[in-house]
């Protein structure tokens, strides 16, 4: 079983959280129509920041993380 | 030893030819280059051989033939989809998939075995009684029946599910069935080959030069080669391919799991899927339950499989057969799906003059094989994409054209 650091009661197994899906900030100056903003994206093996949320504690928190090797790099509360 | 043998060993005109051309140098340019040797691009180099008389084309195989999703998915064939686009798309590939043996001169195992989607709930019958009249309106054998119907179909089945979650009702699809996923490519391969194909295994492509917004060549680990075409037919590694020609798409990757038990007696002849309890289930010619349930809850670009879905799958599973908690799992795997938001493939020509996609395919690819390669290879062959495939264009998303495709499998809905 996989396991994560919440930052606030320290580890718990993988399935007491749930994936928020990468932080996609607004760009500034967005070339392209409102579709292409919405949907299109990168989805290459990387490294990113992720939103995740501990539903016990009830907390959302950021995660860095590897998409290819599923390595968890760094956690950062909100 | 026996004589006959010893002769047979001895002659150099075998009746059984070699199935595929032996490793070889790449040449220096091709008419056509696909990248991925799995089904849908060997079907699409055989369709282009074949129908289309274009012969000098390259399928470049990073691993081996049918190495990726064609050779882990559950194997199964239907078309009871819930949209126009995709009832039409999917209902011709049933089609081809029934005569495939004879055409490829190949026993695919194709089997039909009657497809019940089993309905847990009052929203869910209703969705199935949806489906059944689309289905029903373009020509597809596709019914709502009642729990007695699906008990006599699978005598085995819990219509109480445990008590849990009982049976009001499936979508009933006659026409489902389950082939032999690796035989379609070897058989796809194989004839391609016979028409002057060349499929190289452990091939990588490594970058695609586009010149003027035209693909000019592409970059292998083995050497360059010029085309001006070039299909990308490889799954899980979509984005990054895209990437390569500087194009981008709505798709993410999910691992999509899946397990087989150990061998028993045949006793379910027929396909069990349930979107509620997020399970389908078929028993392979070899007597395996070919089980398989929803994509990871998370995005990965990786084939590792987890505790966590073998133990919550298996969970769902002992609700429809109780009786299967004596039965052991013998292996489980995973694929890299690439699905998109609307759950529609991604097909067609591109932004790029000479880059043509066949990708989106997400955890429904295996039953549009055929289906796939023939339309790549029409608008291949007239630069124009086939009438089939038109909704699947990449541009749907940007301009909020969606297909809403809520008929495939393993997705919540």
């Amino acid at each position: 079983m996989k396991y994560l650091n919440c930052p606030n009661i320290g580890e718990r197994p993988i399935s007491e959280f749930i994936y928020g899906g990468a932080i996609d900030p607004e760009p500034a100056n967005f070339e392209g129509s409102a579709g292409k903003w919405a949907y299109h994206q990168d989805s290459r093996p990387l490294t990113r920041m992720e939103w995740w949320y501990h539903q016990p504690s009830q907390q959302w928190f950021r995660v860095n993380r590897e998409t290819e090797t599923n390595t968890i790099l760094s956690i950062k509360e909100q | 030893m026996s004589i006959r043998l010893l002769k047979y060993g001895f002659i150099d005109n075998h009746s059984e030819k070699r199935w595929f051309n032996p490793a070889k140098d790449l040449e220096e340019s091709y008419d056509v280059v696909i990248i991925g040797a799995g089904g849908h691009g060997l079907a699409c180099a055989y369709y282009l051989s074949h129908y289309h008389n274009i012969r000098k084309v390259a399928v470049l195989e990073k691993n081996y033939i049918g190495a990726g999703n064609t050779g882990r998915n559950t194997t199964i064939i239907r078309s009871n989809y819930l949209t126009e686009e995709g009832v039409k798309f999917y209902g011709e590939s049933v089609k081809l998939f029934n005569q495939l043996s004879e055409e490829l001169e190949t026993n695919i195992f194709f089997s039909e075995r009657g497809h019940f989607t089993l309905a847990h709930s009052d929203a869910t019958l209703r969705t199935a009684r949806w489906r059944a009249e689309v289905n029903k309106h373009y020509g597809i054998d596709s019914s709502v029946v009642g729990p007695s119907e699906v008990k006599a179909a699978c005598p085995e089945i819990d219509l109480e599910c445990g008590g849990n979650h009982p049976i009001e009702g499936a979508l009933f699809h006659a026409p489902g069935a389950v082939a032999r996923h690796d035989a379609v490519a070897w058989g796809y391969g194989k004839k391609a080959c016979q028409k002057g194909v060349e499929i190289h295994q452990n091939t990588l492509v490594r970058g695609i030069n586009v010149e003027k917004n035209k693909v000019v060549s592409v970059e292998t680990n083995r050497g360059s080669i010029k085309t001006n075409t070039v299909l990308s037919a490889v799954a899980g590694a979509t984005p990054t391919v895209l990437n390569m020609v500087g194009l981008d798409s709505p798709i993410d990757i999910y691992p999509l799991q899946a397990c087989v038990t150990e061998p028993m007696k045949p006793w379910l002849d027929t396909i069990i899927v349930s979107g509620s309890l997020h399970i389908y289930v078929s028993q392979s010619s070899r007597g395996e339950l070919v089980m398989g349930a929803s994509v990871d809850p998370i995005e990965q670009h990786n084939t590792k499989s987890s505790y966590e879905f073998i133990s919550g799958m298996c969970d769902q599973i002992l609700d429809l057969f109780p009786f299967l908690s004596s039965v052991k799992i013998n292996r489980q795997w995973a694929g890299m799906a690439d699905m998109t938001p609307d759950f529609a493939p991604i097909m067609g020509t591109t932004p790029v003059e000479g880059f043509f996609l066949d990708s989106g395919w997400g955890t429904w690819g295996f039953k549009a094989t055929p289906v796939s390669g023939k339309c790549m290879a029409n608008s291949i062959a007239l630069n124009k994409n086939d009438s089939l495939i038109t909704g699947f264009n990449l541009s749907r998303f940007e301009d909020f054209k969606l297909v809403g495709e809520k008929g495939a499998a393993s997705v919540g809905h």
